[in-house]
């Protein structure tokens, strides 16, 4: 009775406690995972794959510091892949915080693979996120409407966006977001240009992208911190992806288990005898 | 000093960023002061932060230089046309800010129809699928889950239906019968 007591009244202190530090030892020493790729995830590695070389990328940032550990690996998996190609690209953040932390990424992955900014990447700086009042314009002239990158530099001087003119010139949207940011692209740059996008979201909003993945609209979707995990599997190197989903899914088999639990500890209450001070 | 920077600045931000975030999360335990004051930098580093990207790379790249420095002297109208907004405060002037707000909501009333258009038009048409299944190539979890759909959505419709056929012909009896 004791320890059916104990289940019932578990301190919510206790189970944080649990939490992090099965998030921590997870983080540590990450266990392998076997991460099998979804069609979405797929999608996107085909949508990468198939832009034109003489075509840009554009990485969309609305993330910042809250969701950096799902939006963080995704950006990097993405500009990773195609840095990998050679396909060209341009981070266009709409969050202030964002526009720091992918450039940061980006010099990181940059640093790494060997390239330019300007040549092989270039950040157009960060711009206030009215999405549907700026993209009908960049759509028909990217250079007008960004004009200058994050360092005050004319966007026509760079290298890379040499013949980049509207947007008939970029290959793929890359939407890496928490926000709802998609419906903007799909309704004011894919519906109107057929501009392929892929789209990179928090987990949590995961279930409404189906709609326009079935539909055709987007092109692929990394969900989450898995999405990312699974995307660096088929780029074959580990990240934060892969390491982070182990420590997901134990913080995920903690909250069963606790769960379990609770439900365990009531209905055991519940079935103890009046005499014994049982039931409800 | 700059040396020091130089060779512990990654410790530092690292030391300093774990410090920051054991902070937030002690609002876990208990209510502290801790928190607050974190709570607080946070807050304040978020806005100063936010200021300045928007001063740097938007206001003074994009709207003052243009202005000043450039010759184009019309973007002073997005001065004031911002500045109409305001007038939302002034019951004698609100009228100002009526015409700026109804500009916008002009603006936001057409770019919603073109998304109905090439956002959910798309969608509803995506959305009628064949119920004998799909060609091969397609994917089978797609077919499955609109069966399901289609059968759950007869499940929920039969009864409606026939609830509403039942209150008709009930209307049409006490009307028959002459009861209010």
């Amino acid at each position: 009775m004791i320890i059916l007591r104990a289940l019932l009244n578990i301190d919510r202190r206790i189970m944080y406690g649990l939490l992090c530090l099965t998030i921590v030892v997870m983080l540590k020493w990450p266990v392998k995972q076997p991460l099998s790729t979804t069609h979405a995830v797929k999608g996107v590695y085909d949508a990468v794959e198939a832009i034109p070389h003489d075509k840009i990328a554009i990485v969309s940032i609305v993330w910042s510091s809250s969701t950096m550990a799902e939006n963080g690996p995704q950006t990097e998996a993405i500009m990773r892949h195609l840095f990998k190609r050679g396909i060209r690209f341009a981070i266009l953040p709409w969050d202030q915080q964002g526009a720091t932390l992918a450039k940061d990424i980006a010099e990181k992955v940059s640093a790494e693979m060997g390239k330019t900014y300007g040549v092989d990447w270039c950040d157009w700086g960060y711009r206030p996120a009215y999405l549907y009042q700026i993209l009908p314009a960049l759509a028909k002239d990217i250079p007008a409407t960004i004009k200058k990158d994050y360092r005050g530099e004319d966007v026509r001087k760079l290298p890379m966006m040499r013949g980049v003119k509207t947007i008939h010139d970029v290959g793929l949207v890359a939407d890496i977001t928490p926000s709802g940011t998609l419906d903007a692209w799909i309704s004011q740059i894919q519906g109107v240009y057929k501009t392929p996008i892929v789209f990179a979201p928090t987990l949590v909003m995961v279930p409404e992208a189906y709609n326009p993945l079935d539909a055709g609209q987007i092109k692929g979707m990394l969900p989450g911190l898995p999405g990312a995990g699974q995307y660096e599997q088929m780029l074959n190197y580990v990240g934060f992806g892969q390491k982070g989903s182990g420590a997901l899914s134990g913080s995920f088999i903690l909250i069963i288990v606790l769960i379990i639990l609770g439900n365990v500890g009531l209905v055991a209450s519940r079935r103890r005898r009046p005499e014994d001070g049982g039931g409800d | 000093m700059d040396a020091f920077l130089q060779r512990y600045s990654l410790q530092i931000i690292v030391w300093l960023g774990a410090l920051s975030t054991l902070a937030i999360f002690s609002i876990l335990y208990k209510e502290n002061a801790f928190y607050r004051l974190f709570e607080h930098i946070f807050i304040g580093l978020a806005t100063g932060q936010g200021i300045f990207m928007t001063v740097s790379q938007v206001l003074h790249p994009l709207w003052w230089k243009r202005m000043t420095a450039e010759g184009q002297w019309y973007w002073v109208f997005a001065f004031l046309a911002g500045m109409m907004f305001y007038f939302v405060y002034s019951r004698k002037y609100a009228w100002i800010s009526r015409i700026i707000f109804g500009a916008f909501m002009g603006f936001t009333a057409g770019l919603t129809f073109k998304a109905f258009a090439t956002q959910y038009v798309p969608q509803i048409a995506a959305s009628f699928k064949p119920l004998g299944g799909p060609p091969s190539s397609a994917r089978p979890d797609v077919t499955a889950m609109t069966v399901v759909y289609a059968v759950s959505f007869l499940v929920f419709l039969l009864p409606l239906v026939w609830a509403a056929v039942l209150g008709s012909k009930a209307a049409r009896l006490k009307r028959e019968a002459g009861i209010r």
